[in-house]
């Protein structure tokens, strides 16, 4: 395995563990939950191969599901999201993936927000979609979404602050 | 042939999403079948032994409270065998031990995970198929009901919590000894609702309600939490009530499950009555 095998393998593990670990045992209020798989689409390579980052997406959504009996709601939700990252680069950054060739994506702070957005946004309307399974109850998918959305991407934006952008 | 592998090739990703969605999706809507994954759970054995890694390294900075906690609810049991005992030997009209059929097995357990913002909670325990853990045994902690096992494995079991959508627990009330079915509306998670209370019941707010003993799952009596509001829906002679639980269903640590070694005769008997 080459050191980008690596680096993936590390963020796998370090997404993973931060999740099932650490937000998983936080519930705001006995409501909220940070659910922030979607750090490992953030910090992926943007030029690295785009059908290994959607199988990449569902396994660690899968193994997510395993520790959070949730089972494949988090694997659809990152495939999806993993399937239309290509579209939110181009959306939040302007560029697009397949002429791009520098792994380290330049960009404000705005189009990082804006990119972390899309991606929970997408994740969380298909977890708590596939969760509820009744297009009648979409209020329900509503107020999941109100719930969680804004916290997943506060405790996402802090931790991107705190480990600094450049380190991707 | 070729133009379809070529198409297969080109379109990649989106062959995968599309194959990736497919078992998605087969495994969410087979998740409540028996047949259901038991290796992506979190009573397999690698999920479980990290969530029991994670529970042991927070045991040491909760002992204070843990302490106090059981220190509690060793005097509420003593209390409560001081008081059968002497029940007992009123009732026999002596005092003293006698050697009495025991239908109920409790063993402790530790929640090593737990869940209440999802539709269908599921509570992870430390003993499984080993400790003679088995499915349909009831949880209940020094509060109240918790849940019911659903799955074992060998070292771990995992509880569909009363804070699962899909879940109803014959209950009762405490003075009456009127019963209906307790379920979760999902709406908050210090409620659950009573339905199917008759209107003869005479309900009222404050009352205690307690498993009602009917399903060979819980012994009957246990606390469940107190009526905080009822209400009769139209054309029903049935009591709808707002049950607030005596459980902090988000903060649960030390667990009991109770196995009733009379559930097969009972069930058994059901059966051949409900065969005439």
């Amino acid at each position: 395995m080459d050191s980008s095998g690596l680096i993936l393998l590390w963020r796998f593990i370090w997404v993973l563990l931060l999740q099932v670990l650490v937000f998983s045992g936080i519930e705001f209020f006995g409501v909220a939950q940070p659910m922030l798989l979607v750090l490992f689409l953030f910090t992926y390579p943007a030029e690295s191969d785009y059908s290994l980052s959607i199988f990449l997406s569902f396994l660690l959504g899968l193994v997510a599901d395993s520790f959070t009996d949730t089972l494949a709601l988090n694997a659809l939700a990152m495939t999806v999201a993993a399937y239309l990252r290509p579209s939110f680069l181009r959306l939040a950054y302007g560029i697009s993936v397949e002429y791009y060739n520098d792994s380290k994506l330049q960009g404000n702070l705005g189009q990082h927000s804006y990119f972390l957005f899309l991606l929970l946004l997408t994740h969380h309307f298909i977890f708590f979609t596939a969760e509820v399974f009744e297009l009648s109850r979409a209020f329900v998918i509503l107020k999941q979404l109100v719930i969680h959305l804004p916290l997943s991407f506060l405790v996402g934006w802090l931790l991107i602050q705190l480990f600094s952008l450049q380190k991707r | 042939m070729e133009k379809l592998l070529a198409l297969l090739i080109n379109r990649r990703a989106e062959v995968l999403t599309l194959l990736l969605l497919a078992i998605g999706l087969g495994l969410t809507v087979t998740a409540e079948t028996p047949q259901r994954a038991k290796w992506l759970s979190s009573s397999s054995k690698v999920s479980g032994s990290i969530y029991q890694l994670k529970e042991n390294l927070g045991d040491y900075f909760d002992l204070k409270q843990v302490n106090r906690r059981l220190s509690e609810e060793n005097a509420q049991l003593r209390e409560a065998l001081y008081q059968s005992q002497f029940e007992k030997a009123l009732l026999e009209g002596k005092f003293g031990n006698t050697d009495t059929l025991k239908p109920y097995v409790v063993s402790p357990a530790k929640v090593i995970k737990n869940s209440v913002i999802r539709e269908k909670n599921l509570i992870t325990l430390n003993k499984g198929a080993y400790q003679g853990i088995v499915q349909d045994m009831g949880v209940v902690s020094d509060k109240g009901v918790v849940g019911v096992v659903e799955r074992t494995s060998d070292h771990f079991s995992t509880v569909i919590s009363l804070l699962h959508k899909d879940l109803s627990i014959n209950a009762a009330l405490k003075n009456t000894k009127h019963f209906g079915s307790l379920i979760w509306d999902t709406k908050t998670i210090d409620r659950c609702t009573l339905v199917d209370l008759p209107k003869i019941s005479n309900i009222q707010i404050g009352d205690t309600i307690v498993t009602g003993g009917m399903s060979s799952v819980f012994p009957a009596g246990i606390p469940i939490g107190q009526v905080s509001a009822y209400s009769i829906p139209n054309n029903s002679s049935f009591y709808k009530a707002e049950v607030r639980l005596f459980n902090d269903m988000s903060n649960l640590d030390q667990v009991y499950v109770i196995k009733n070694t009379l559930k097969e005769e009972q069930v058994s008997l059901e059966n051949q009555t409900n065969g005439f």
